[in-house]
């Protein structure tokens, strides 16, 4: 990245603010800010990406665990949703966003939920499946993306490629945005290797590249309107080692502001600076893709600390609403998810290097909210559904199965109520007479959608299907806040072809 | 947020309960060879103040209520590996999921710390087990 053209809190020091204009305000660079400024600055408009973490190189990234947390994740990997249970929501919080610390994994858009937001939500227009493959395969190209080869999986993949094959269902290798991946399973990490085309090595710097500024460490709090158009986003510069606010900043816009902070950035943004409120539903309609994981263990050596770090899936199920994939987790983290305290502890991890970790995904019909706090804190309110707990249920039941299938001798199902280590899938039996209760489960939540949903009718939605705010001229936002429901499978990618094709609709505006 | 010298000391404790020295003969060191307080150390100066508050309150509770989950006549502190372990499993295994959670949230952080030092990652078989200590982990305390 052209460093005279990247400026962190340590560049403006001393400064007493901040300011400077462009034809386009871009908050946040994760797929969707980035794909948008990528998108803009290459049809020649001047844009300044502006994001809130900071700026980890590849070469800074940091191999243990709690050194990525601190510095790359949300709240350091301590974001929760509150409901029934204490859900943890991950995201990225750096140059890059998520794509920095995600597996990498791409889907492309289903048709079936394209449909239906077409026949339930009335989406039409410049969201069509013509218009996302145009898009997907521009993409591909740019990103890399292709099923991880054989020769770097790992053990982890291989085995839930032999048991989804023993048991019969259809699986395969993931495609993912990764060019000559080493299989150092740090995808979660941040590539050490920059093999992850992540927007911090690919669009940004393209962006950069073709005249963009890009400003790390700088925190939006407001967006300015001025005359019933978004005219400046103003904020402050914030220290990421010490949290101290050193320089404010006013960032002018000639043509358009894009909120691309995420699901649960967006809405915030947006409710601090009183626009979209229209239809009160800012904030409103949170979904995310809960799920949890299942422990195997095996007489071989499985190694998961080597190989892509999630190679392999299964979407066989995915009608019920769900989808499995491998989750090839550091050592340190993947040990917390062993039983037991102690000696018995000590033991288990004694043999981390014959253990599987596969997870279930669920496409919830939860619904939760987004808010500020009286303190200040993001408040997000969201609980599974019964039918999301009985799915989730099915679902690890049938990861023990493949489990089994694949050679285990044992499993850990992580599950209160049932025993800490089972050794054949008639202990799932007493699944059936637990509760639907969450908080049985020690779950995760990534992915999330719809806290500023796109529509036709201002009195039901936030945004336009042009992804304008409806009562403010010149603000678009581009991330998934605008889906109205989740999508089953991994959003990245859908969100750059979307984000792409709102910047190309301003472009051209 | 910084613990009290105190609340240090009984985290410490019950981190050294849940991964305990000579507990395996692939892993020798337990979390007291580690240098966790500096880790927890820094988990507290840089994570958000609620969920540390939790760990705070993780701390209290673990570290007094053994009389009222296992029986005993003693805190934390006083009482034999095995008892601590116990009183652990016991929590761990309670009706109530916020009491449930409460080891669970330090086993969680304290093996972030522990198994991010190269001596464990090597003596579990880790490849490439990492080259040198964590940032936090730099000093002479390191295993």
């Amino acid at each position: 990245m052209i460093r005279e053209r990247v400026f962190t809190a340590a560049d403006v020091s001393g400064r007493s603010a901040v300011e400077d204009s462009a034809d386009v305000v871009i908050i946040g660079s994760g797929c969707a800010g980035a794909t948008a400024a990528r998108v803009l600055s290459e049809c020649g408009l001047d844009v300044i990406v502006v994001e809130e973490g900071p700026w980890v190189k590849p070469a800074e990234r940091q191999h243990d665990t709690w050194g990525s947390f601190r510095r790359s994740w949300r709240d350091c990997g301590f974001q929760v949703a509150e409901g029934r249970s204490l859900l943890p929501v991950i995201q990225g919080r750096c140059v890059g966003g998520s794509t920095a610390v995600n597996g990498a994994i791409v889907h492309r858009m289903p048709e079936k939920v394209l449909h239906h937001w077409k026949s339930e939500f009335g989406i039409d227009g410049m969201i069509t499946m013509d218009a996302l493959e145009r898009i997907y395969a521009r993409l591909d190209d740019e990103l890399g993306v292709g099923a991880g080869p054989d020769a770097v999986l790992g053990r982890n993949n291989e085995l839930m490629r032999k048991g989804c094959d023993a048991v019969g269902i259809t699986s395969n290798v993931i495609r993912r945005n990764v060019r000559d991946c080493e299989g150092s399973a740090h995808c979660l990490q941040g590539c050490p290797n920059a093999r992850k085309q992540s927007m911090d090595v690919t669009y940004l710097p393209r962006a950069v590249a073709a005249g963009a500024r890009l400003y790390a460490d700088a925190r939006a709090d407001r967006l300015v309107v001025e005359r019933g158009r978004a005219a400046a986003v103003t904020g402050m510069f914030v220290d990421d080692e010490n949290g101290r606010v050193r320089t404010g900043f006013t960032m002018r816009a000639r043509r358009a502001v894009i909120v691309a902070a995420s699901a649960i950035q967006t809405p915030l943004l947006l409710q601090a600076s009183g626009v979209g409120r229209i239809s009160g539903m800012v904030g409103q309609r949170l979904q995310m893709h809960p799920g949890a994981s299942m422990i195997g263990v095996y007489d071989e050596p499985v190694g998961i600390w080597s190989g892509i770090s999630q190679g392999y899936e299964t979407t066989h199920w995915w009608d019920e609403r769900m989808k499995m994939e491998s989750v090839g987790v550091p050592f340190e983290v993947g040990a917390a998810r062993l039983p037991g305290y102690g000696r018995e502890l000590m033991r288990r991890i004694a043999g981390f290097g014959h253990i599987s970790q596969w997870g279930v995904q669920i496409r919830s019909t939860a619904l939760g909210s987004v808010r500020r706090g009286w303190s200040g804190r993001t408040v997000i309110k969201w609980s599974w559904s019964p039918e999301d707990i009985a799915r989730l249920k099915i679902g690890l039941r049938r990861l023990a199965e493949i489990a089994f299938a694949a050679g285990a001798k044992a499993v850990y199902p992580g599950i209160h109520g049932m025993p800490e280590e089972v050794t054949g899938l008639d202990a799932f039996a007493k699944l059936d007479v637990l509760p639907d209760d969450p908080r049985l489960f020690h779950g995760i939540a990534s992915h999330m959608f719809g806290t500023a949903i796109m529509g036709r009718d201002p009195r039901t939605s936030v945004v336009g299907l042009d992804a304008r705010v409806h009562d403010v001229n010149g603000l678009f936002v581009a991330d998934s806040s605008i889906y109205p429901t989740n999508m089953g499978v991994n959003p990245a990618h859908t969100i750059c072809a979307v984000s792409w094709l709102i910047a190309e609709r301003i472009a051209g505006a | 947020m910084k613990l009290l010298a105190l609340e240090m000391r009984w985290l410490l404790a019950i981190a050294d309960a849940i991964l305990p020295s000579d507990a395996h003969e692939r892993l020798p060191d337990g979390a007291s060879a580690a240098p966790m307080a500096e880790f927890f150390d820094d988990v507290l100066v840089r994570s958000p103040l609620r969920p540390m508050l939790g760990l705070r309150a993780a701390i209290w509770a673990i570290t007094l209520s053994p009389p009222l989950v296992i029986r005993s006549s003693r805190f934390f502190g006083g009482l034999s590996p095995e008892e601590r372990v116990r009183h652990l499993a016991t929590l761990g295994a309670s009706e109530i999921y916020l009491l449930r959670e409460l080891p669970v949230l330090i086993k969680t952080l304290a093996l972030m710390g522990y198994g991010a030092m190269p001596d464990v990652q090597r003596a579990v078989g880790v490849e490439p087990a990492v080259s040198q200590p964590p940032v936090w982990a730099r000093s002479e305390h390191a295993p």
